[in-house]
This record gives structure tokens, C-alpha cells and sequence, in this order.
């Protein structure tokens, strides 16, 4: 990929960007939120169209189109997982050999010795692909019904089963845990070695790409800036800066530590509930509770039941068992609109924002239902902007074309606008650089600090234990121990380790 | 939904004639007037496994089924009074027209979806009832066609009891080799393409090709179903393609659970067709009763019949599993 631009109205999203890989290396490519990451690989891609440069394919100039992509030998994966929902895991694999298969309309209707055996070779290599990946459930389970970390197997499998030569992975790390990713790093570097197949890694968690990568390269606002070894990359001066920020020198002030508040009175609590979806209980038995000026991790590895039970607080799914008490008031079998109007605020995963309005019609839309003058929407909208400076300089940016770290603002921003009395934020680091990261956890201390109670459901220890007071570990949808949280975090990555090898 | 692919010891041909063959067998059990009901059920259900297929599997939104029922009609009638050939002849090509006409209608839809797609095909239903009405003595106008009776090889005159019978027996093939289709590789990538199209694309699925062919069989399948629907009616009626008519095929599907299953487009009429038709003798209320069905079943099973089914099932293995 040589000298490629692309720009979305008037945002440079990549400015003649190069970088070449090597057959048969593992390419890291990292920067930090918003640096052109996912839209390189979307150039590759030929998702995005590119306004100037050319892309080289075994020494071929080539002029992408997805669908061409399994000619050229190149599988990707999404920051998302692209999963069929409509179809089991195995069949989801299977997808992946469409371009290797002939059988058409007459052969699939008549079952024809063709079709048979295309298939019973395309599921025994499936099913190999997924267990390779570290898949451990019933292949024939709906993809509906998977937790996260499965989706990303499953993804990468179907991408293998196209078995391509490149393959193009956007951050595959996303929303797994230690353990996971582990794996997922071991399972790369097999496919390399064993099947040649040369892999471009895009990545926000620098740890694993150092770790798994022959060849790194850095970008920043669109542009290259570095490439070169790991341990080339890891003191490049202006790679540090694009990650750090220029004042990285500054940076060891944690966020503030919280100071001690007298008598703290239980704002939330949540008593033995039990809920879950469908048929399946997640939750079981979970009693926890939230203090007044207090911040509250809730920590457990993907598909430990953190978001459903953030969900259940909010009321979808409403509990089965069990009660959830807001200020003294038991607001179970309450509906959601009540709920959040009582002033509980959730965030979500998905960072709900939409996609086609702009920060500014974003936040109008989240005071829906709540009478506002117009000075006091105007207050409000104006301490959202001095919260996140990021927002105040893309107000009129449309919420689709933000960077990770600028929706998850834009995300809490909505929530705040509100003024709720408790807030819940679900993974929000998930998919942030790490400077993004410790700016999150500047805001939600600055929250704490205002007297807003939050309570942060979390994989990702590191940030959340200087600044909670006190912590839960949740398990298979069961509380498993409470305290503070640094000694919860050892006991988790012990949990983890134990807990994860046996489902490996 | 779909498990792995169920291992056929023999064709799914075999399978598909033995249910065809039973659906006649239990066509001579039924007195005369639920006989006729039967065919008609048989052919809407052909219908319905073709617009099923197009929605619920691979996700886009026609409105233009009752014109390929018309093209299927009014072609093969045509085909009949003018060529003064057997059914043998005329269905074929008629069909054949179906699916060159879908393929057509297919590709020049290719760029939309959801509701400008769904006004495409409205409009293609439009053009088509105008030639209708229009069409002179090739259409009969607004009075349509009297279908000749025509002959068959060993079984002589094609009688409305032969056609209901060729009906049941295609309706029951085709509930096989449908199924037998939305479980191959090619239903795989109808249902891919409905959910997640460009990853789906990027797994070498050729997306137009594949929308096309979905457009194809689909308008097929009612080309063949009109073809028998004017056998068994004895005429073509302009006034049987009307937009009404549309909506009643979607709902077929809709209640019947927009699944990739051929459970949906048996079970669909079979509520809103044949059960309001068994109680006629209600006369007026008839239409009140449809209403009614229709809105009990949204509510008790909001997903359609086999959605809800396939939530019960999962939910009795998980709980037979604890």
C-alpha cells in the first residue's frame, strides 16, 4: 500500500499512508483512537474508496473489491464481529468456503454426490478450524446465542476456512480476556508458521502486538511514523509521543485518589437477583450495593454476566428473583423509561450513539422526555463540552465519522446530560488507546468527586483498581467475592487462569 | 433453526415424490368442495415457499409476486388457446419466462433494499395489471382468459380433480427440494447476505449474483403456481394480482415465521387461508375471523409460528438439559 489518501468530508482519514508487509511475517499495525487504523484496512478492503495511491498485491497492482478479496488470497476480520446471526457456529465456518465450492442451485436441491461431498468435507475441516480456534461449544449452536469471545473465534475460523494468505485482522483483541487472548496470540503464530499465511494485526493493546509481531508499524493522524522491530518501535521518540501525548513525562499522577467520605449511605442495592434471557439464567443470586460518592468495579472475564447485569438494574431483562432497591424504593418490574427517569444512566458496550446525527443532535436527542428551558439545555450542553473537550472541536461532526475514544465520550456525555444519580458504564475501555484510557479515568473520577456514584463493569483491571474503592468479581453470573480493588484483581487473574484452562 | 445437513441416504427427489405422493393420496379422502380448497392451498403454498425464500432467507422485500402468478396464469393459457399445445408444453415455457422475467427484475433491483425495493416491485405489479387489462384479445382484458381443457398422456383429460392432484404432488416435492436448497451452500449465503453483507461479500459470495438467483427461483416458483391456479380456477382473473393480494403472501410469511424453514410457507396458508375458509359458513364474519387469527397469532407467537416454535424447543432442551 503505497501513498494512499482517503478523506471523509473534509477529515483526512489517511494521508499518503505506506506500508509494506512481508510474505510470511506477523504485521503489527498500531496508533492511537482515530489514527487510521480501521480505515486503512478498509482501503485494503476496498470498503472505502481511496482518492490518490496504489496497492500492490504480490507484485500486482490491484484495485480491491471485496468480493475479489478471496481471489487475491485475503481474509479479513471486523473490530466488531461480522457474524451471520441466522446461522449456527458450524454453518458461519462453512460460509467461508463458499468460493471453494461449486454446487449450485440444481446440486443443493437434489443433493447430488457433488454437493454431499463438497459438504462432508467442508464440515470436517470446520469443525477442525473451530476447534483449533479455541471454539468449545456446540458447533450447531445458534450464533445468536454465543457470548463475545466466541463470536471472534468463530469469525477467525470462517476467515481461515477461505484459507487465505493474508489475512487482515482489526483488533482482534477487543473484548477478550487475558486468557483469551493468550490463546488467540498462540493460535496466530501456528497459523503463520504452519500454514505460511502472512497476518496484519491492528491493534490498540501494544502489549500483545510487541509480543506476537515481526514488524510493527506506527501511524498517527493518518500518517506512518514509524516502522520497524518491536523493540525498535517501543523507544521510537514519536510513537511514545502519539500514544502518550506530548506531556507523557507528566502522566505518572494517577488519577486522584479518592478522599475519604464520612458515613456512606447505600443509594442502589441489589439483593439474590436472578435473571437471564430466554431460557437461560445468567444471573444467580447477585447481591451487591453502591454507596453514595463512591466508585464501584465489577469485574469478571467475557460472558461472567457483568453487562446483564447492568441490564437487569435497568430493568431488560427484568428479574426473576430477587429485588433491586434505589433509594430505599424497590424498583423491580419497573420498565426501563422509569427506571432512568428514577436517575440511574447506563452506557453501554455498543457506546449507543447515532450514527447519523451529529455530537450536538446526539446530545439534544438524549434529553428526550425531560423539560428543559433553553438556558438550562444550554447549561447543560455547555458543561458537556468543558467535560470532553474532544466533543467541544467535532460538535457538528456526525456521530459515525467520531473515533472510538471520541463516541465513548460522546456516549457518557448523552447519559450526563440527564444528570442522572447514579452512573453505570459497561467495558468503556473496551477498543480505547491507553491515553484515551487514562483520560476516562480522570472524567469518571471529576464524577466521583461531584458526588455521581458510578459503578464500572470491567475486564480491564488496570485502570479501574486505582481509582474504585471497592470491588465485586463476578462468575458465571454469581458474585464470588467482594473487597478491595487491588486484591480482587490478583484473585481474578487467578480465577482467570484457572477458570480458563479448563474451557481450553 | 437449520442443523447440520441431514444425511439423505437416498435423493431428496425420492423424498420429495413420496410427501407429493401422499399429498394426492390424502387429496382423494376429502369430499369435493374441501378438495378444491386442498389445491388451492397446495398452490399457495408453492407461492409462498417462493416469497418466503426471497424475505425471510434472503431478506429482500417484493411486492411483485402476484404478477409472476399472473405472468404464470395468464402465459401458459395464452400459450394453450393459441399454440393449442398440452400443459406439457405450455407450463415449462411459462415457468422458464418466470424466471428469465425474476432474473431481470432481480438485477435491475440490485442497488435497493427495504422499502425502495419493495416500491420497485410495486411498480413492476403496476406495468404488469395495466398489460393485463390492456392486452386485447392475448389478455382477454378485464375478463380474462377461459382455459381450455387440455389432455395429458395416460391420464386423458385433465380433470380439476388431475389438477389438484398435480398440484399436491409439486407442492409436496417442492416443500423438499426448497428446503433441500436453503440448507446448501447457496441458502448459507442468501441467509449471510441478509445479515451481515459486506463480510459477507468479502467471504467471496458474489452479492448481485446471489440476490438474482433468490429473485429467480422465487418468481419461478410462482410463475408454476399461476400456471396451476388457472387450471384449477378454470379462468385468469386480472382482479387475482392486485396489490391485496401481494400483502396476503407477506403475510403468509410473516406468520408463518420468515425463517430459512419450510415448515413457515405450509403452516402460513394453512392459518389465514384454509381455516378461514373451513368456517365460510360463517358468511359475513369471515373476513372478521381472518382479522382475528392474524391478530392472535402476532400476539401469542410475535416471532410467526415457526420462530416461536424453534424459542419453545430450545428453551424444552434446556431445560430437559439441566
Amino acid at each position: 500500500m503505497r501513498d494512499v489518501d482517503v478523506s471523509f468530508g473534509g477529515v483526512h482519514a489517511l494521508q499518503r499512508f505506506t506500508i509494506s508487509i512481508e510474505k510470511g511475517e506477523i504485521h503489527g499495525l498500531i496508533g492511537p483512537n482515530g489514527a487510521g487504523k480501521t480505515t486503512a484496512i478498509n482501503t485494503l478492503c476496498g470498503v472505502v474508496q481511496r482518492q490518490g495511491g496504489e496497492i500492490e498485491v504480490d507484485g500486482r497492482i490491484v484495485n480491491p473489491r471485496p468480493r475479489r478479496l478471496v481471489e487475491y488470497g485475503i481474509g479479513r476480520t471486523f473490530q466488531k464481529p461480522a457474524i451471520f446471526t441466522d446461522l449456527s457456529a458450524l454453518e458461519n465456518v462453512l460460509v467461508g468456503a463458499h468460493a471453494q465450492s461449486k454446487a449450485g442451485l440444481i446440486n443443493g436441491a437434489l443433493s447430488t454426490p457433488l454437493a454431499l461431498s463438497e459438504e462432508r468435507d467442508h464440515t470436517a475441516r470446520a469443525i477442525d478450524l473451530l476447534r483449533a480456534v479455541g471454539y468449545d461449544r456446540d458447533p450447531n449452536e445458534s450464533a445468536k446465542r454465543l457470548a463475545f469471545g466466541a463470536l471472534r473465534q468463530i469469525e477467525v475460523a470462517r476467515t481461515l476456512m477461505s484459507e487465505p494468505r493474508i489475512l487482515l485482522l482489526d483488533e482482534p483483541t477487543a473484548g477478550l480476556t487475558g486468557a483469551e487472548i493468550a490463546r488467540l496470540a498462540a493460535m496466530l503464530r501456528a497459523v503463520c508458521d504452519e500454514r505460511g499465511v502472512t497476518i496484519l494485526l491492528v491493534e490498540h493493546n501494544v502489549p500483545f502486538v510487541f509480543g506476537s509481531c515481526n514488524t510493527v508499524t506506527a501511524m498517527h493522524e493518518g500518517s506512518r511514523i514509524a516502522t520497524g522491530t518491536p523493540a525498535q518501535i517501543r523507544v521510537n521518540e514519536a510513537v511514545v509521543a502519539s500514544y502518550l501525548g506530548p506531556h507523557h513525562g507528566e502522566r505518572a499522577a494517577p488519577a486522584p485518589i479518592e478522599p475519604e467520605v464520612g458515613e456512606v449511605t447505600r443509594i442502589l442495592e441489589v439483593r439474590e437477583l436472578t435473571s437471564g434471557y430466554g431460557s437461560t439464567t445468567i444471573i444467580r443470586d447477585a447481591s451487591l450495593h453502591v454507596g453514595t460518592g463512591e466508585i464501584v468495579a465489577l469485574l469478571g472475564r467475557n460472558g461472567a454476566g457483568k453487562t446483564t447485569l447492568l441490564n437487569t438494574i435497568l430493568g431488560d431483562p427484568r428479574p426473576r428473583g430477587g429485588d433491586v432497591v434505589w433509594n430505599g424504593r424497590s424498583i423491580r418490574g419497573l420498565s426501563m423509561d422509569r427506571i432512568v427517569a428514577a436517575g440511574i444512566g447506563l452506557v453501554p458496550q455498543q457506546r449507543a450513539i447515532i450514527a447519523r446525527q451529529s455530537v450536538d443532535d446526539n446530545l439534544q436527542l438524549a434529553t428526550f422526555g425531560i423539560r428543559l428551558s433553553k438556558r438550562q439545555y444550554a447549561e447543560r450542553v455547555e458543561e458537556m463540552m468543558t467535560r470532553f473537550p474532544r466533543l467541544a472541536e467535532r460538535r457538528t461532526s456526525l456521530g459515525g465519522s467520531l473515533s472510538g475514544g471520541e463516541r465513548q465520550m460522546l456516549a457518557i456525555a448523552k447519559v450526563l446530560m440527564r444528570r442522572p444519580k447514579l452512573l453505570l458504564l459497561d467495558e468503556p475501555s473496551i477498543g480505547l488507546a491507553p491515553t484515551i484510557v487514562d483520560e476516562l479515568a480522570k472524567i469518571v473520577a471529576t464524577l466521583r468527586d461531584e458526588g455521581l456514584p458510578v459503578m464500572i463493569a470491567e475486564q480491564n483491571v488496570t485502570w479501574v483498581a486505582p481509582i474504585a474503592r471497592r470491588a465485586y468479581l463476578i462468575d458465571g453470573g454469581r458474585i464470588i467475592e467482594e473487597g478491595p480493588p487491588s486484591v480482587l484483581a490478583e484473585s481474578e487473574a487467578l480465577a482467570e487462569r484457572y477458570l480458563g484452562s479448563i474451557q481450553a | 433453526m437449520t442443523k447440520s445437513l441431514p444425511r439423505f441416504p437416498c435423493s431428496p427427489l425420492v423424498y420429495g415424490t413420496l410427501l407429493g405422493l401422499a399429498a394426492i393420496a390424502f387429496e382423494f379422502t376429502l369430499p369435493p368442495y374441501p378438495r378444491f380448497i386442498f389445491g388451492q392451498f397446495a398452490v399457495l403454498v408453492i407461492i409462498t415457499l417462493g416469497v418466503n425464500l426471497l424475505l425471510g432467507v434472503a431478506g429482500l422485500l417484493s411486492l411483485a409476486s402476484p404478477a409472476f402468478v399472473g405472468i404464470g396464469a395468464n402465459l401458459s393459457t395464452a400459450i394453450m388457446l393459441r399454440a393449442h399445445v398440452p400443459i406439457l408444453v405450455s407450463i415449462p415455457i411459462s415457468v422458464i419466462a418466470g424466471w428469465c422475467i425474476g432474473w431481470v427484475l432481480g438485477t435491475v433491483s440490485l442497488r435497493l433494499a427495504g422499502f425502495y425495493l419493495a416500491m420497485v416491485t410495486f411498480g413492476f405489479l403496476d406495468v404488469f395489471l395495466v398489460i393485463l387489462n390492456e392486452g386485447g384479445d392475448y389478455t382477454g382484458g378485464g375478463y380474462g382468459l377461459i382455459v381450455p381443457i387440455s389432455t395429458l398422456p395416460i391420464i386423458g383429460n385433465v380433470t380439476l380433480d388431475v389438477v389438484i392432484a398435480i398440484s399436491a404432488f409439486t407442492a409436496g416435492l417442492m416443500i423438499v427440494l426448497v428446503g433441500q436448497v436453503q440448507r446448501s451452500r447457496i441458502g448459507r449465503a442468501w441467509l449471510a447476505i441478509k445479515d451481515e453483507p459486506i463480510a459477507a461479500e468479502i467471504q467471496g459470495i458474489d452479492v448481485p449474483r446471489m440476490k438474482t438467483l433468490a429473485f429467480a427461483v422465487s418468481s419461478a416458483l410462482a410463475t408454476l403456481a399461476g400456471t396451476y391456479q388457472a387450471l384449477l380456477l378454470g379462468v385468469t382473473n386480472p382482479s387475482a394480482y392486485s396489490l391485496n393480494v401481494a400483502v396476503a403472501h407477506l403475510t403468509y410469511v410473516v406468520v408463518g415465521g420468515m425463517t430459512a424453514s419450510v415448515v413457515g410457507p405450509v403452516v402460513g396458508p394453512f392459518i389465514l387461508f384454509v381455516m378461514p375458509e373451513t368456517f365460510r359458513a360463517i358468511g359475513q364474519y369471515r373476513e372478521v375471523f381472518y382479522g382475528a387469527i392474524l391478530l392472535l397469532v402476532l400476539i401469542v407467537a410475535p416471532n410467526g409460528i415457526t420462530g416461536t416454535i424453534s424459542d419453545l424447543m430450545t428453551r424444552g432442551r434446556a431445560r430437559l438439559g439441566r
